[in-house]
């Protein structure tokens, strides 16, 4: 099946740009909702991440600190994920 | 002659029938009765000799019997002998065989015992691990208020470098 080249190229533009997007697409998970002064903080350590389209959500699940998503990777400065290194330090240590 | 009143003729007669009587007693009765006699005698002697021929056999077989007696007994006694020491190594070999694959069977149950050990004790450990963690998260989740939390996230983020981004976050960074 032969696709229209015009159609294909837009298709192409419009998924690049998509991945683009979704690449630099900011989300803070928190336990509460974040501080100005925290969101100020937060930024001016992670100055190459585009905070325009920023996303803030909060999860209770993460007791306290911050899971930081840029696109599919997770930067995860979490009370919880410290407690599960230690959950694993611990396991690891048998 | 006459005259003493012998007969000449009477006497040589009487000489006569005498010498006759004894050649016809002496070829008819005499000599097959001393015949007859010897040859009882010989088988006598014949029948001695046999007699003591058999004894002596008859010894030679007692002899031989007595021999072969002992010697099936100095048989017996030796088998009975190799058989009691065959016996003895095969109860020593098998005994040393049994001490061996208890020892074996010793081991594997120590080994084993101490897996299952080590496993359970692994396992507690775990569970003690994560129900304690489960109890500070939980512990933490209900005794941390926003400030509490808001503190907390402050010094995370001041403590935080490029260094410890990299050292310590990349790992968590799933692409």
């Amino acid at each position: 099946m032969r696709i229209n080249p015009h159609l294909k190229n837009d298709l192409r533009k419009y998924l690049s740009d998509k991945i683009l997007t979704e690449k630099k697409k900011v989300t803070v998970t928190s336990s509460y909702v974040l501080e100005a002064e925290e969101i100020r903080l937060l930024q001016s350590k992670f100055p190459q991440l585009d905070w325009k389209t920023a996303k803030f959500v909060v999860d209770p699940s993460v007791i306290a600190g911050l899971i930081i998503n840029v696109g599919s990777r997770v930067i995860n400065l979490s009370l919880k994920e410290s407690l599960l290194n230690l959950k694993h330090l611990i396991y690891e240590s048998y | 002659m006459e005259n003493l009143g012998i007969d000449i003729k009477l006497l040589v007669a009487q000489l006569l029938n005498f010498l006759l009587f004894f050649i016809i007693i002496n070829k008819f009765l005499v000599k097959p009765f001393l015949l007859f006699l010897n040859q009882e005698k010989k088988q006598d002697k014949d029948k001695e000799e046999a007699l003591s021929k058999i004894k002596k056999i008859e010894e030679s077989l007692i002899d031989d019997q007595t021999r072969a007696k002992a010697k099936i007994n100095q048989e017996y006694n030796k088998i009975m002998e190799q058989a009691k020491k065959d016996s003895q190594q095969i109860k020593d070999e098998m005994i040393i065989q049994a001490q061996k694959e208890v020892e074996e069977i010793r081991i594997r149950m120590k080994k084993q015992l101490e897996a299952e050990r080590n496993a359970l004790y692994k396992d507690i450990k775990e569970q003690i691990t994560t129900v304690s963690l489960n109890l500070v998260s939980d512990g933490l989740k209900e005794a941390l208020d926003d400030s509490d939390k808001s503190k907390i996230t402050k010094r995370i983020l001041m403590k935080l470098t490029t260094k410890d981004l990299i050292t310590n976050y990349n790992g968590h960074l799933d692409e």
